[in-house]
């Protein structure tokens, strides 16, 4: 049967995020959420290294609490993975505007961090999608930035929990001046690389997963894998490590910078 | 829909479409092998699994794909 939240990623993406299905969230919860009323933030304190690692764990918990455990993981590339639709284990005993079924009433977003010093600073991209997901959430329940809260301030006693390792009363700012509609809109990925001169038509097309053909195939051989035209997981994994050693946002996504920053790269002659 | 089997006095394993296909796509595995559930007393709203260890990390390869974002 499918779960309540159905409204989650079409929620997310008309904040203009970046979503990810992940097979089988309609159906995956604990049993189902009770009224949703507000987001509760975590960070997963996961392994240093990858977009999203703690996501098996997220799915599957661990043998003496299952799992899921929370709604939806926030990449560091600030994409959404939406796991669940029911109901998951993500908050324990607390309390946070008087509400005290966390698990029931709350949203729990794992955002992947370490919280330790070296996982610091949060990527930007990552940040600027954790509050415009909050504040889709809120917007779409119809509650203000008050009723998000960080794990550690709904967590009893208090002291049990530190995540996550930021500021909520700024977080919560942002949120607000989101939900306001005074924040700047998000920053999209152009469909096309823009215009070599006024009126000229566009240029390249923005590739990832699961894109085929012969741009595709320009970009494997860029970035020295098989190259067969497939904008698979390979394919998408490789253009993030490639990304990420040329200083752009790791999102797996062959936009114009990243067309750009290809076009630098010799093209290796066939043997 | 679920289908739960008991394996002892508070362990229950879960068998689902949902979740086997997420095991196989993710590889996990608890320490007995398979997902399994608390006893059936605890309260839900008290379970918190924020913080517990990742065992097995998700390489990016098995990251699902990702829509939206894209003008």
């Amino acid at each position: 049967m499918a779960y309540s939240l159905l409204w989650l990623p079409q929620a997310l993406k008309d904040g203009g995020l970046r979503i990810a299905p992940v097979d089988g969230w309609e159906n995956r919860g604990d049993g189902d959420v009770g009224t949703t009323v507000g987001v509760i933030c975590h960070h997963t304190a996961g392994p240093r290294n990858g977009n999203m690692p703690s996501m098996g764990t997220l799915l599957q918990g661990r043998p003496d609490l299952p799992g899921p455990l929370a709604q939806l993981g926030l990449g560091r590339d600030g994409t959404y993975f939406v796991i669940a639709a029911g109901r998951c284990n993500h908050a324990g005993k607390g309390s946070w505007q008087g509400v005290t079924t966390g698990n029931s009433s709350f949203i729990g977003i794992e955002a992947e961090n370490t919280g330790l010093s070296n996982d610091s600073p949060w990527p930007a991209v990552q940040v600027d999608a954790y509050h415009r997901g909050v504040a889709a959430i809120l917007k779409h329940i119809g509650r203000p930035a008050a009723f998000c809260a960080g794990h550690k301030e709904y967590a009893l006693p208090a002291g049990r929990k530190d995540d996550p390792n930021f500021d909520m009363n700024p977080f919560r700012a942002a949120v607000a001046a989101i939900l306001a509609g005074a924040a700047p809109p998000p920053a999209l990925i152009p469909a096309a690389e823009p215009p070599a001169k006024p009126g000229a038509p566009a240029g390249r097309p923005t590739l990832r997963r699961p894109s085929t053909g012969p741009l595709v195939k320009q970009v494997q051989a860029k970035i020295g894998v098989v190259v067969d035209g497939d904008f698979g997981a390979k394919t998408e994994a490789a253009v993030r490590v490639f990304q990420q050693s040329h200083g752009l946002v790791p999102d797996g996504i062959v936009g114009p910078a990243t067309w750009a920053a290809l076009d630098r790269v010799p093209t290796p002659v066939p043997v | 829909m679920s289908t739960r089997t008991s394996v002892g006095s508070d362990i229950t394993t879960v068998s689902d479409s949902a979740s086997l296909a997420a095991y196989l796509t993710f590889g996990i595995k608890a320490a007995s092998g398979e997902p399994v559930t608390p006893a059936p007393h605890q309260d839900s709203d008290d379970l918190d699994g924020c913080d517990i260890p990742v065992e097995n990390a998700t390489s990016d390869e098995d990251l699902p794909a990702s829509e939206g974002g894209v003008a």
